[in-house]
């Protein structure tokens, strides 16, 4: 019987490509902090914010630039480097009035998904902020209004406005600010998607001694759909962990929730996130469920063509550093779905994937996801996994770890029993 | 009739997806790092041609055009 893995020679090449890959991107980002950057001409910005009023040079703690008429203006970075959205900090010229209300801004630079900010530099968003108090409270939905599907990059704008002007009201103004503030509806997000992302975890854990439990599988997915896709909008993406080599560390929680417990699934257990967590993983195997007639393909086929999603891995990568930016790596149909913001290629790609998941178990997932690519340089084979017939991702015998999302059917098959002895249904 | 086994058609809907993620990557590549490119050629060209002949510098220059655009804008029109 020929078993998964014979002809392993052609994942080793792709696995390879994709790392070396990830290796140069970080020579690339190294290379890049050391050379010195052109520093941005405020000056040229504070004539479109304050036009017509003259401002000395910057200086002072913290620093700052003094206008004529009593106003000052600051650049956000040089008072609140540690406040950061998902991909680093955004950096905001601001100006207040001697009152400490805003009376201008221009965000300078930020290195978010283009995806989820599409509007952020609009206008229309920034018009919001004019007039108000440094002081108020900067919260999302309760005196900001968002960018849908984009909160934690406006709440990480409100809170630089909100920390960076109350210093500069306090100590270059010398009015009265209250405490540090913060958001109700950015907890809430966090708790939903911490208690989600821990509730699969466990039910994984426990599904792994008890087959009974398995049928909770599908609420997960479910409520991964519902919670990560559709409320948070946060499903996992190579662009954060592209930004985490790019940008550093954030400093938002639901960050380390939704990045850093997925990488901690799959060095200690393999692509649980692909399997219990994934809302566009849920979607597919949703969608394959409907009567439709499947196609059939044999073991060699699999072996090879799986590998392709380790070099779009490796190109997407390779596009961020050419780019400079995590954002040019981005093709990924749940950031399009979810995220409900694309080009036309890129909802055509949705579009098509979604239709041949009708005929295909987790098309996307087997041969063109690059968090499953990710994923798969990352987790680890691990014994008791021998794959059956019905199998999520429709391995045939013994896969290698890479490509078992562990959802923990064929833990419990008897040994010849349920196991498949033939290629099964793709 | 043309006519295609599983396996043609997997690797068609393989191949059909390839060509749509690559499509994606080199239009974010363009949009990313080549617009910003043109962009700078452009600002490069209007400032050689037009900014330099004055004998401004590039922040006088910006300086009277903007002022120059809010009177644009302010000034009645007559019909």
């Amino acid at each position: 019987m020929v078993e998964w893995g014979v002809r392993d020679r052609f994942r080793i090449a792709a696995q390879t490509f994709a790392l070396g890959c990830l290796v140069l991107l970080v020579l690339f980002t190294v290379y890049r902090h050391q050379s010195v950057k052109p520093p941005v001409d405020e000056q040229t910005v504070l004539e479109e914010i304050a036009p017509g009023i003259l401002f000395g040079p910057k200086g002072g703690s913290p620093l700052h630039l003094e206008g004529r008429d009593g106003s000052v203006a600051f650049n956000s970075y040089d008072v609140t480097p540690e406040i950061r959205g998902y991909a680093g900090p955004i950096k905001v010229l601001v100006r207040l009035d001697r009152d400490g209300n805003i009376s201008g801004l221009k965000i300078l630079s930020h290195r978010e998904t283009r995806n989820y900010v599409h509007r952020l530099e609009t206008p229309e968003f920034l018009r919001q902020f004019i007039g108000k108090s440094v002081r108020d409270p900067f919260v999302l939905d309760e005196d900001l209004d968002g960018i849908s599907r984009a909160t934690v990059t406006v709440q990480a704008v409100g809170d630089t406005l909100r920390e960076s002007g109350r210093r500069v009201a306090r100590d270059a103004l010398g009015l009265a600010m209250p405490g540090p503030g913060g958001s109700r509806q950015r907890l809430a997000a966090v708790a939903a998607y911490g208690t989600l992302f821990l509730a699969a975890v466990v039910l994984f854990l426990l599904t792994k001694r008890n087959v009974r439990l398995l049928r909770f599988r599908d609420v997960s997915l479910l409520a991964s759909l519902i919670v990560v896709g559709l409320w948070v909008s946060s499903p996992f993406s190579i662009l954060h962990g592209l930004n985490v080599i790019m940008s550093g560390l954030p400093n938002y929680p639901l960050w380390y929730v939704a990045v850093a417990g997925v990488f901690l699934t799959f060095l200690l257990w393999g692509r649980v996130y692909c399997g219990w967590i994934c809302p566009f993983g849920a979607l597919a195997e949703f969608l394959n469920r409907l009567p439709v007639r499947k196609w059939h393909v044999d073991l060699e086929f699999e072996n090879r063509w799986r590998n392709v999603k380790y070099l779009f891995f490796g190109l997407a990568v390779l596009s961020a550093a050419y780019s400079d930016s995590a954002g040019a790596a981005g093709f990924e149909t749940y950031v399009t779905l979810f995220s409900r913001n694309g080009s036309w290629i890129a909802w055509s790609l949705v579009g098509f994937v979604l239709v041949t998941e009708l005929r295909v178990k987790r098309f996307w997932c087997r041969y063109l996801c690059p968090v499953g690519a990710m994923g798969g340089l990352l987790s680890r084979n691990e014994p008791g996994y021998p794959s059956r017939n019905d199998c999520p991702m429709a391995n045939p015998r013994i896969p290698p770890g890479s490509e078992c999302i562990r959802c923990n059917r064929c833990r419990h098959s008897p040994s010849g029993d349920t196991l498949s002895e033939v290629i099964p249904d793709v | 009739m043309f006519r295609l086994s599983d396996k043609g058609w997997l690797r068609l809907a393989i191949l059909t997806g390839a060509l749509l993620v690559i499509t994606n990557l080199v239009m974010n590549v363009g949009e990313e790092y080549l617009r910003e490119r043109f962009e700078g050629m452009r600002r490069k060209a209007y400032f050689e041609n037009v900014i330099s002949r004055k004998g401004l510098s590039l922040k006088e220059a910006r300086h009277w055009r903007s002022v120059e655009d809010r009177e644009n804008q302010e000034a009645p029109v007559i019909k």
